[in-house]
């Protein structure tokens, strides 16, 4: 165990929904084998867009979730709500005896209840006479931590961080502080999306952040290939329960892994682009590990942001290199997003999950589609999976999420 | 939906369908004609609106807000879908 300047938190409890599968452990394996959630958008609304392209949940949320869930929730806290059922009960608390008090959740999401604003303003502009009484609740940023609050009685605080596609770990970085300060015991975090919709990818379109090649959808999301144009939406959520490690044992807890750190900066540059040297996103990679007690040298791999953009891929790659010199040639860098694509609030929290998974495994999964890298990313990129952890009995691995806005948050996970 | 061809029976479970949208499950299990939406099946104020709004999509009718303020059973519902000028 490092040297670090708090006491570690133990993993307790997954869940995962996400185009790769609907457990943590078939989401794992698929994306272990180098899978694809991405495909080719059918639906006649898509048809006129020029990037028809999405990773879309499969999963019959209406007997999940029964009719009256699933009328009160928008999409995103669906799976948000589901993914948190899973979480909870594996970690086993209902059952510990924890005082409620001291149960918190927070759950993000990038853009929120966007499905239900859209159905009440159509209903708006086509002469409805009654709109939802509860649209502007369902449509809330804070609508699914409310929902995953009331669903395992946490009465200790529901937060939504927003911060655009930074959420999911700035998320799983306030359960994290809130262990540290001891202002709870338990915090169920995560983070949720769901925006696969024409305004959506229309407006991502504009900023000409998608990809477009819609001849090969398993391809068209590209993270550090040189032919890269962009990315891919995604939807889902990720749910993960954390608890101080001495909480966790002291009950037998099944314990997963362990979340060591958590490094957040701001670029203070621009609403959208990233600072092009990634100066902050670097910082917020070395405050991580210094919160972790870790040198950049202990680190196994990066599960890298890299979401297939042009810049940011390149910005990540910079700060990458800034924080690890000369050890960038030892250091792993795997991008899940090739076949899992953008869950954007969800991105940090679903992949942070596969990274908790790849940890136990021993693997480091292959960055899918990087092929041909880019020669201006000087990074080692594994194009297959690399079973080189299985010998080691710690490992560390990195997760980079980034946000439009500049917002930089950076996870250090460990095995057990 | 065009409710004069449709028996009440009919009737009745379309708006059970609705109410089990408004309502949680346990409390929507036995509802029939007679069933009082706040007694017996403990409809809130804002699932009464929510139901109003479905019923109106429904049936394609309009219920003014001093009808909605009469309406206390499912029969009371059914005979405002069903009214004349539907």
């Amino acid at each position: 165990m490092p040297e670090s300047s708090s006491a570690p938190v133990a993993v307790t409890g997954l869940g995962c929904i996400c185009p790769l599968g609907n457990t943590p452990e078939s989401a794992y394996s698929a994306y272990a084998r180098g899978e694809t959630g991405i495909h080719l958008l059918t639906q006649p609304w898509a048809e006129s867009l020029r990037s028809r392209l999405g990773g879309l949940v499969s999963l019959d949320v209406v007997s999940e979730l029964g009719d009256y869930m699933l009328s009160r929730l928008d999409r995103y806290s669906q799976l948000a709500l589901l993914a948190s059922r899973q979480a909870w009960q594996a970690s086993g608390l209902s059952a510990s005896g924890l005082a409620l008090d001291r149960l918190a959740v927070v759950m993000a999401t990038g853009i929120g209840g966007v499905n239900t604003m859209l159905d009440q303003h159509h209903r708006l502009i086509s002469g409805a006479k009654r709109l939802h009484p509860l649209g502007i609740a369902m449509a809330m940023p804070n609508a699914a931590t409310a929902q995953i609050s009331m669903e395992i009685g946490a009465c200790g605080g529901a937060h939504a961080p927003v911060s655009a596609c930074a959420g999911g770990a700035e998320a799983i970085a306030w359960g994290l502080m809130l262990l540290e300060a001891r202002k709870v015991d338990a915090v169920l975090v995560g983070g949720a999306e769901s925006v696969i919709h024409a305004l959506a990818i229309r407006g991502f379109s504009e900023m000409r952040a998608l990809s477009s090649r819609l001849d090969d959808p398993a391809s068209a999301c590209r993270p550090f290939a040189a032919d890269r144009e962009g990315f891919v939406l995604s939807e889902g959520a990720g749910a993960i329960v954390l608890e101080r490690l001495e909480d966790a044992r002291a009950r037998h807890a099944d314990v997963q892994a362990l979340l060591l750190g958590a490094g957040m900066t701001s670029d203070a540059h621009h609403l959208a682009t990233p600072h092009p040297e990634g100066m902050h996103a670097a910082r917020a990679i070395t405050l991580a590990l210094q919160d972790a007690g870790l040198v950049p040298q202990d680190v196994d791999f990066v599960s890298a942001h890299a979401t297939g953009t042009r810049i940011g891929d390149l910005a990540e790659a910079r700060a990458i290199e800034t924080v690890f010199g000369a050890y960038s040639d030892h250091l792993w860098v795997t991008a899940p997003k090739g076949g899992l694509g953008h869950l954007l609030g969800g991105a940090g929290a679903v992949e942070s999950i596969l990274t908790i998974k790849a940890l136990q495994a021993g693997v480091v999964p292959a960055s899918v589609n990087a092929i041909p890298i880019d020669p201006e990313i000087r990074l080692n990129i594994p194009t297959s999976s690399e079973p080189h952890l299985a010998h080691r009995s710690e490992r560390y691995a990195i997760k980079n999420t980034f946000g439009f806005g500049g917002h930089n948050v950076s996870l250090v996970w460990a095995s057990v | 939906m065009e409710t004069s061809a449709m028996t009440d029976d009919q009737i009745v479970a379309e708006i059970a369908g609705l109410i089990r949208k408004c309502v949680p499950d346990a409390q929507a299990a036995a509802i029939n004609i007679d069933s009082n939406l706040v007694d017996d099946i403990g409809i809130d104020s804002l699932g009464a609106y929510e139901l109003i709004m479905e019923a109106e999509d429904l049936f394609g009718v309009e219920i003014t807000d001093s009808e909605v303020e009469s309406i206390k059973t499912v029969a009371d519902l059914i005979a405002i879908v069903r009214k004349p000028n539907a």
